[in-house]
């Protein structure tokens, strides 16, 4: 049973390339897999029990390891944090500014930038490349998220050296050579295909575009086909000049290696990137995604009609407050009882108690300038009515009645386990202080997400779920095969607009192509 | 140089072959790489106990597997034994539905489980003060599971949905499902692991019970810990939880269909809803994983199509940009193996043309010089992906019930390295031309049933 690699990412930040998956999921089999039952169903034995499971010892804590940060001269941002006797080590090297810097009808530039810069540079060409990255045993992985863009590497720690040139050298000096260019367009047009024919890939970019409408997180962040066609290599130069600069740079070091040689090896491959004279631009006020917020407080149930569809994709979604909010933790407790691991609420309803899905949760999408929750699950055509109804039933719940005491604390315990077994591996180190960094929040939050989430209270999540997650501003869009299900949702008491999925454009507010009479 | 007489890896001999990797480029300290030095006990009931002290974090991983998997789903039953892994969750003598998430992800662990071919584990990771807790729990498992036609009816929905997901709506699921059908013609691993709607309709609670009889017997599985554990009490609690339990009577039922060499190439077409893109499949036949070739042929495979820089990828992707993605793979079935390649069309591209161009880069890798430093590139991807595998508790507990399933021994996880760095341009060669050239080959055509169709949006 070989378990080639598959390529882990939340939905939220998928690429679009059609990943090596083709072979993956044969080998794997099949697996229970968890997304998340009840704590108090079943926390007592049952009452014929004869034996009951020995008492847990003693705990052991927990020891979260604390970054070191230094600047170097010309405002880059060097983090580094060693793990002592670490065979591997992962370096990120992140721009602060990723897919929200689109401009409106280039969606997919930021991301189409960062993943140019890996395909040449002034010196090397793109096959060159991919050889001295695999050479060192990693490959060189590059992306845009919303708030950042971001390219790193997984080495052994004798190749660190030699990985840091290498991404000196793509961040600094991109060639965006116009053969290049045209490669990347027709490969992410093909993965467009795919990934627009996948119900589990097209309904969170529906939702979003409901969601945060033509603010920047509504655009999908890989591009629509349209505006890929468009981007040109002068775009991806543009940007590049504008944002990828030393003082809009922190490089993330994680694992085998020490704070100084890590502080050293920055300064020898960064250290003469000169800064620009003019100041780092800023992102206009994101009004635009409070105003979008406010329009998306009107309901609205879309559904995506794909005939074809072997199983409908169900997905609420609602707006969320932006990272920055004072009751973020709050809101982090309330997904993790709605819907995250394997026994959240969602899970418990849909899959363990009625067998209407492999899997249902929540995922909890909160960026620097606004955020959206996305409760989701695949079905049969036929229960998407049912499972749309159950979710909105869950939803209602977390604001009306308080979460059990032992269900608050199973959890937070659940979240705080895969938290922590994240801080495990260089890249999980990496990857979470990329995003508190991406986020606009310090490194050392790492080590201050226990005591938060364990500060908060039943009360303090049902009042999150009262002011964040009303009902009247719960967006619905099921995708999948319309006449099996649009009935159903009918009478389930949603008003259904349907699209056909041929009718489909992303990269409108209005989502559809022809626009008729439709537009908002 | 076979992995079964081979020992284990000694941190000296690997230090030196990475030192040898690291070419002379650039002077760079050589990597130690420990051996996992796994401890090795069989109880008079036959368990095998295999356990890696670690105190790096205080946490512990519990894994049970089990020789039992999709190749051993009764007659007219595909799916089955994935679909009684699921039933393990619910209740037996002494717990309740799910209390196994009650014991891991309420107190901050996690669990899950998956099937195979050969197959069946069951994944714990918990805080390591919980882990007699989970001894217990997995002996009570093992021996006292009461599967009841409530949770047999619900979960069957599940794994029906499973099917669904993971064949009826990713774009390429049917693909995967046809080429398992089409690359075996006696073998039982021509079942997929999911089976079908219909099998899964046929099953029955007294299924169930005969499967676990049959197969969830000390004698058929290892328990792997690795992780913040004291060996000594370790030991006291295996005894006790596992020790009292019976030594099995009889044998256990095993498959002994014997896949016939192949007599001639063979092509099949397959047409499937919502393709948005063809695909080409290619499979051939290949040793079973404890087989002296199999180093090799994993190199071959990494040089084919691991990252960017590999050959089908510069070829079909990067210069003749036919392929959207390129994929070979080694396949370990423990009975016999199998590479199997897979191929998605650029759009516009004939599939003609793309199958040419993968053939003659096979070819290519087979018969014409390798550079050293692409052998080095393809080792050191290898090593540093197993390095990357290794890196948690449960990754080291997953290398060593591998290594269990496939050579019978948790050494092997160390031979396994040594054999793969030892691998050689001609090496590569050589199986290249036995096990593929000079292998038959099953070709899948993978098209849309209805070209002109809706489907995809533009």
């Amino acid at each position: 049973m070989t378990r080639p690699d598959l390529t882990r990412v939340d939905a939220a930040t998928r690429p679009l390339a059609v990943t090596a998956i083709v072979l993956a999921a044969l080998a794997l089999g099949a697996c229970r897999q968890k997304t998340a039952p009840n704590a108090e169903a079943a926390t007592a034995a049952p009452a014929t029990a004869l034996e009951q499971p020995p008492a847990p010892g003693p705990a052991r804590e927990a020891v979260i390891p604390s970054a070191i940060e230094q600047r170097l001269a010309n405002g880059l941002r060097v983090i580094v944090l060693p793990r002592a006797g670490a065979a591997l080590v992962d370096a990120e090297l992140l721009v602060l500014s990723g897919g929200e810097v689109d401009p409106p009808d280039r969606a997919g530039l930021a991301d189409f930038t960062a993943s140019l810069l890996t395909q040449g540079t002034t010196t090397q060409s793109a096959p060159q490349l991919a050889q001295a990255a695999e050479a060192l045993g990693g490959s060189l992985k590059a992306q845009a998220g919303w708030n950042a863009s971001r390219v790193g590497i997984t080495v052994t720690t004798p190749k660190l050296a030699a990985a840091l040139d290498l991404l000196g050298d793509v961040v600094r000096r991109p060639a965006f050579a116009k053969a290049e260019v045209e490669r990347y367009r027709a490969q992410t047009l093909d993965a467009l295909r795919v990934s627009l024919s996948d119900p589990a890939d097209l309904t969170p970019l529906v939702a979003a575009r409901l969601i945060h409408g033509d603010a920047p997180y509504g655009h999908p962040r890989s591009g629509t086909p349209v505006s890929v066609a468009k981007i040109a290599a002068g775009d991806l130069r543009a940007l590049h000049s504008r944002h990828y600069r030393p003082d809009n740079v922190v490089l993330i070091l994680t694992g085998g290696l020490d704070a100084d040689t890590g502080f050293a090896l920055a300064g020898q491959v960064f250290g003469d990137w000169p800064t620009p004279k003019d100041p780092l631009p800023t992102l206009a006020a994101p009004e635009s995604a409070a105003d979008a917020a406010a329009t998306a407080k009107t309901a609205r149930v879309v559904v995506i009609d794909l005939p074809d569809a072997g199983q409908a994709s169900v997905m609420a979604a609602l707006p969320l407050p932006p990272r920055s909010a004072a009751d973020y933790y709050a809101g982090l407790v309330t997904r993790n009882v709605l819907g995250g691991g394997y026994s959240s609420r969602l899970n418990s309803e849909i899959r363990i108690k009625r067998g209407l899905s492999y899997g249902a949760g929540a995922q909890f999408d909160v960026q620097r300038d606004a955020g959206a929750l996305y409760a989701s699950a695949l079905t049969k055509n036929p229960s998407a009515a049912e499972v749309a109804s159950l979710i909105r039933g869950e939803l209602q719940r977390l604001a009306t009645e308080p979460v059990g005491d032992a269900e608050l604390a199973a959890r937070k315990a659940s979240y705080l386990g895969g938290y922590a077994r994240g801080l495990e591996t260089a890249s999980g180190l990496a990857g979470l202080i990329a995003r508190n960094v991406a986020l606009g929040v310090a490194p050392d939050e790492i080590g201050k997400v226990i005591g938060h989430v364990n500060a908060i209270t039943a009360a303090q999540v049902q009042a999150y779920a009262e002011s964040h997650l009303k009902l009247d501003a719960m967006t619905l869009v099921v995708v999948g095969d319309a006449k099996q299900f649009v009935d159903g949702l009918k009478q389930a008491g949603f008003e259904p607009t349907v699209i056909a999925a041929d009718d489909l454009d992303l990269g409108r507010v209005d989502l559809k192509r022809a626009a008729p009479s439709a537009k908002r | 140089m076979s992995m079964n007489t081979m020992r284990r890896l000694s941190s000296v001999l690997a230090a030196a072959v990475l030192a040898a990797l690291a070419g002379a480029a650039r002077a760079e300290p050589a990597l130690n790489i420990p051996p996992l030095d796994v401890r090795e006990r069989v109880l008079a009931n036959g368990l095998t106990v295999l356990s890696l002290e670690d105190h790096a974090s205080p946490t512990t991983a519990i894994q049970v597997w089990y020789r039992v998997g999709a190749k051993d789903d009764p007659q007219g039953r595909s799916g089955f034994a994935h679909l009684f892994e699921h039933l393990m969750f619910k209740r037996t003598k002494n717990l309740v539905d799910e209390q196994f998430d009650r014991m891991t992800e309420d107190v901050g662990g996690a669990n899950n489980a998956s099937t195979g071919d050969d197959v069946t584990n069951y994944l714990n990771v918990v805080p390591s003060n919980h882990l007699e807790r989970l001894l217990w729990a997995e002996a009570e498992r093992l021996s006292n599971l009461t599967v009841d036609e409530g949770n047999f009816k619900s979960e069957r929905a599940v794994v029906q949905e499973e099917f669904r997901t993971s064949v009826l709506t990713p774009p390429y699921g049917r693909f995967e499902y046809a080429m398992q059908q089409n690359s075996w013609a006696v073998h039982p691993y021509q079942r997929s692991t999911i089976g079908s709607i219909e099998d899964l309709d046929a099953a029955t609670l007294d299924d169930v019970r005969a499967f676990h009889r049959d197969y969830y017997r000390t004698d058929n599985a290892a328990l792997v810990v690795t992780g913040d554990f004291d060996p000594q009490q370790l030991d006291a609690w295996v005894d006790h939880y596992f020790g009292k339990l019976p030594k099995p009577a009889g044998t256990i039922k095993r498959v002994t269909a014997v896949e016939p060499e192949r007599m001639a190439d063979r092509r099949v077409t397959v047409r499937a809803p919502n393709v948005p893109l063809p695909a080409l499949g290619f499979s051939w036949l290949a040793p079973p994983p404890n087989d002296a070739d199999v180093p090799a042929l994993k190199l071959a495979a990494s040089l084919l199509s691991d990252g960017e820089s590999s050959r089908l990828h510069q070829a079909l992707v990067y210069r003749l940009q036919v392929a959207q993605q390129v994929d070979v793979t080694y396949l370990d079935n423990v009975d016999r193996g199998l590479v199997m390649a897979s191929v998605v069309a650029a759009s516009g591209q004939p599939l003609a043309k793309i199958e040419t161009a993968f053939l003659n880069e096979i070819d290519r890798l087979a018969n014409r010089p390798i550079p050293a430093a692409e052998l080095d590139k393809a080792r050191t991807v290898l090593l540093t992906r197993l390095l990357t595998q290794r890196e948690t508790v449960e990754g080291r507990a997953y290398a060593i019930g591998e290594a269990w399933l496939q050579a019978g021994s948790a050494k092997a996880a160390n031979t396994s390295l040594t054999a793969l760095l030892a691998v050689t341009a001609a090496d590569v060669q050589r199986v290249l031309k036995q096990q593929i050239l000079g292998h038959r080959r099953l070709t899948l055509e993978y098209l849309d049933e209805a070209p002109a169709s809706t489907g995809a949006a533009k």
